[in-house]
């Protein structure tokens, strides 16, 4: 069937000349266990190292505190839901911003961004330090008396990690959420493993539970190991002990961040997620840390395994010893994955969050810069792959440094993000899909005391932090300074660019493929029903998010089509592009498919009479029904009545035994029509 | 899902008399007021100019001019209980001042009743008329004289 200019002779045509199809904009959305794994991948990967460096910071009793952190994760991935049940492009950026303003918003993401930077690092180190003592091991085994130097060995495997994902980046190769379930169903199998024999080692050889006594060091207490009253008594070292362990939440803002391609239905997936998750880590990092410090002996902690804990789990089994090694090789294989994996999830991270804040017009325009040959922001990417190497050079392979610099971004982070919805708790007052519990009703108040008892936990945990963790204090506090520096001049620079990035209603770079037919364009169709929306009005969604909310995404393809209407009937020499208005139109597509998370094929098209390209659409494509919104200028009636005249000039009615209705949807009204 | 209606038969609403070729050049306004005042002399009680302004009024609206060469002008009018309809035939053709570009060889001028329940025969209607009026059709009927014989063509085509 030829889509282009058929008219009769001697009149024009009205028919579909040029389409535009918005590649990028076909969001593919991934089921909850997939969102999972992708969360997983970086909040998982903290179980290889979180024990090491809490054991070091404040003894024997770290089993209890890192498993304390991955309780309180629940309280943190609740926030979290609640925060995407407002915001589906949220995280900490958006929602501190619609709370607290620009000026915080811009805190809250410059101590994020020293969290990315050092999530790459730890990671990269942590996976070269596993990686060493199995090689080590091995050699001890072979009768090799040389050691490989470890932290020699983790620099320059993380300065590789680190190379290979930044080259990856800037080649912009998505990381699938396939490649996240692979490395997290191996990872499971190993922890299963780890978790089954090292319930046969107790059962075996008994077990004695952990200490409680904390033990800090010189550096762990920071700056309180000069006043007398902050010494670490009662319940101050109680959170001491739990600022030094919170590293273990890292990763959490990547729940936000997977929100966004979560298939519908999303805030049923969206718990869903974060109930697996909470289990997860409960399981693999609170109770393996838990396995380590029951099996391996302190002694051994302090002196071979607190930069590998895990592999000295493995090697501390009841079992023959090729067996053990066996299982050495296994949680290294596993490590060395998931942590790479954090590397690469924390420069995506880092470039996702710094791209976000550029479309808000607070990043000059030389970092948004596309790669010439690969179209991807080279310029941040490089700016966080350089930060990154530079700090696994500055630590010297030393994975405790690392991790007493971690957390500063993540807490306050948390603080501002809990404390932004608190705040939007008593704004804007109307239903959610869902809430954090605890709430107390008083009068017409909701008091949301969750909310307020997981804000006081924080703050009191950041405040500690503040004086206890001193690297972290202080770089933090640089890092966030400089970025915050970074994005106040970027925004003075920027303003202009700002004001028009706010009257077109978005800046989002979208990927176009043009096409002359309308069959070309309609290659990605494939499911046995479909439905074609008409757009026009980035105001007037109510018609899309019916059918978004309707529609079984399973088996049904959504067409959305704006018709671009072109000056003159023949259309000579006219080639349709996307100006502001197409772009905002089409933002809000998207926005409006991620909230329901269906995968929408959105189009352009040019035409002179936005009914004949529908019309024209709906009869290639072989859709069932056309959704159109109402118009305010014409009304439901004219837009059926000129509708059902394209349908038969284009001849729609002659396709017989297929029926396709028509309907026009507006708010709580629709009008509609059989069309054939 | 909304249920089809009963088809409409295009052939059956026109009569021969309602046929009007129009020879030479010949202006929209013109067209639209000479099939008003004819379709007003075969439905006594309606009044020729106060449908041609109904006629008009829906003219503003969006365009039923159509790229096949056929104009559908309508009116949904008070006290009729059916179609009533006519066809303008102008080999010459005319240019529609709100699309130009196309030409327009046939004009299919119709009423219908206003109300709810009718709207969808009168969509039906629409989808009928620039369904059977393709070009072919339009040129075969517009190198006719006689009224008959295109309202037999018409009725053969359907």
């Amino acid at each position: 069937m030829n889509s282009s200019p058929s008219g009769p002779q001697g009149t024009g045509s009205l028919r579909v000349k040029q389409i535009v199809v918005l590649a990028t904009a076909m969001l593919t959305f991934i089921p909850f266990w997939k969102a999972s794994a992708v969360v997983l991948c970086d909040f998982g990967s903290s179980a290889f190292y979180a024990g090491g460096i809490a054991m070091q910071a404040f003894g024997p009793a770290f089993p209890w505190f890192i498993m304390a952190v991955m309780l309180f994760s629940g309280a943190m991935l609740a926030v979290y839901v609640e925060s995407c049940s407002m915001f589906v492009r949220g995280g900490v950026y958006k929602v501190v911003k619609e709370a607290m303003g620009g000026p915080m918003a811009k805190v809250s993401v410059s101590a994020l961004m020293f969290d990315f930077l050092l999530t790459g690092p730890i990671s990269g180190v942590c996976a070269g330090l596993y990686m060493s003592g199995l090689i080590n091991e091995m050699l001890e085994l072979s009768g090799v008396h040389w050691a490989v130097p470890g932290r020699l060995f983790a620099v320059i495997f993380a300065l590789m990690v680190t190379a290979y994902f930044w080259k990856h980046n800037i080649k912009g190769i998505e990381e699938s959420s396939d490649k996240s379930v692979k490395i997290m169903s191996f990872t499971s199998l190993v922890g299963l493993v780890l978790i089954v024999w090292g319930a046969y080692t107790l059962f075996c050889r008994g077990f004695a539970w952990p200490s409680f006594s904390l033990e800090f060091n010189e550096h762990s207490l920071g700056w309180a190991k000069g006043v007398d009253w902050l010494k670490p008594i009662g319940a101050l070292g109680i959170l001491m002990a739990f600022g030094h362990s919170v590293l273990a939440l890292s990763g959490l803002e990547t729940l936000s961040q997977v929100y966004r391609e979560m298939e519908a239905p999303k805030m049923r997936n969206l718990k869903k997620t974060a109930v697996l998750v909470f289990l997860f880590s409960i399981v693999f990092t609170g109770l393996l840390t838990f396995m380590s410090a029951l099996i391996v002996p302190y002694e051994s902690i302090k002196t071979v395994y607190a930069d590998n804990l895990l592999a000295g789990l493995a090697m501390n089994m009841e079992g023959p010893q090729f067996a053990r090694l066996i299982l050495h090789a296994f949680v290294v294989m596993a490590g060395g994955m998931i942590l790479s994996g954090a590397v690469n999830t924390s420069m995506v991270g880092a470039n996702g969050v710094l791209n976000r804040v550029a479309e808000d017009g607070v990043l000059i325009d030389w970092f948004r810069h596309l790669h010439p040959k690969y179209g991807t922001t080279s310029r941040i990417v490089n700016l966080v792959a350089g930060l990154q190497a530079a700090i696994i050079l500055l630590c010297m392979g030393n994975v405790y440094i690392l991790g007493e610099a971690y957390a500063f971004g993540v807490l306050w982070s948390f603080v501002l993000e809990t404390l932004a919805i608190i705040m939007l708790r008593f704004r804007e007052t109307g239903e959610r899909e869902w809430m954090v519990p605890l709430n107390l009703k008083i009068g017409n108040r909701l008091i949301p005391v969750g909310l307020l008892l997981i804000l006081v936990l924080l703050l009191m945990t950041s405040t500690v932090n503040l004086i206890t963790k001193k690297t972290a204090t202080v770089f933090g506090l640089c890092v966030t300074a400089a970025f915050c520096s970074l994005f106040y001049f970027s925004e003075k620079i920027n303003k202009k660019k700002a004001r028009l990035i706010e009257e077109s209603g978005s800046d989002e770079k979208l990927n176009l493929r043009y096409e002359n037919e309308i069959i070309s364009a309609l290659d990605e169709i494939s499911k046995p029903n479909r439905v074609l929306v008409a757009v026009r009005n980035p105001s007037n969604m109510h018609h899309l998010g019916s059918v978004l909310g309707t529609v079984n995404g399973e088996d049904t393809d959504i067409i959305v089509i704006h018709s671009k209407i072109a000056k003159g009937i023949q259309l000579e020499g006219e080639t349709v592009s996307m100006g502001p208005e197409e772009t905002r139109l089409f933002s809000t597509v998207v926005s409006t498919a991620e909230k329901y998370g269906q995968t929408v094929v959105p189009m352009l098209l040019l035409s002179n009479d936005p009914f004949y390209a529908i019309a024209q659409v709906a009869r290639i494509a072989k859709v069932h029904q056309i959704v159109l919104g109402v118009s305010g200028s014409m009304g439901a009636e004219l837009q059926l009545e000129r509708l059902a005249m394209a349908w038969g000039a284009i001849g729609g009615s002659q396709d017989p035994g297929r029926p396709v209705a028509a309907r026009v949807i507006w708010e709580s009204r629709e009008m509609s029509f059989q069309l054939s | 899902m909304p249920r089809p209606a009963k088809t409409v038969s295009v052939g059956r609403l026109l009569k021969p008399e309602g046929v009007i070729f129009f020879k030479g050049n010949s202006e929209k306004a013109e067209i639209l007021e000479k099939l008003s005042r004819t379709l007003a002399e075969f439905n006594p009680g309606l009044d020729s100019q106060k449908l041609l302004e109904k006629i008009m009024e829906r003219e503003a609206g969006i365009s039923t001019v159509l790229d096949t060469g056929l104009a559908i002008p309508h009116a949904r009018l008070e006290g009729i209980d059916d179609f009533k309809a006519v066809l303008g035939l102008i080999p010459a053709g005319y240019q529609d001042p709100k699309q130009p570009g196309l030409t327009v060889k046939a004009v299919f001028l119709f009423l219908s009743p206003n109300n709810s329940g009718f709207f969808k025969r009168h969509l039906q209607l629409l989808t009928a008329l620039s369904s059977l009026f393709q070009p072919a059709l339009i040129d075969c009927i517009i190198s006719m004289d006689q009224g008959p014989q295109v309202v037999e063509t018409v009725l053969s085509a359907e």
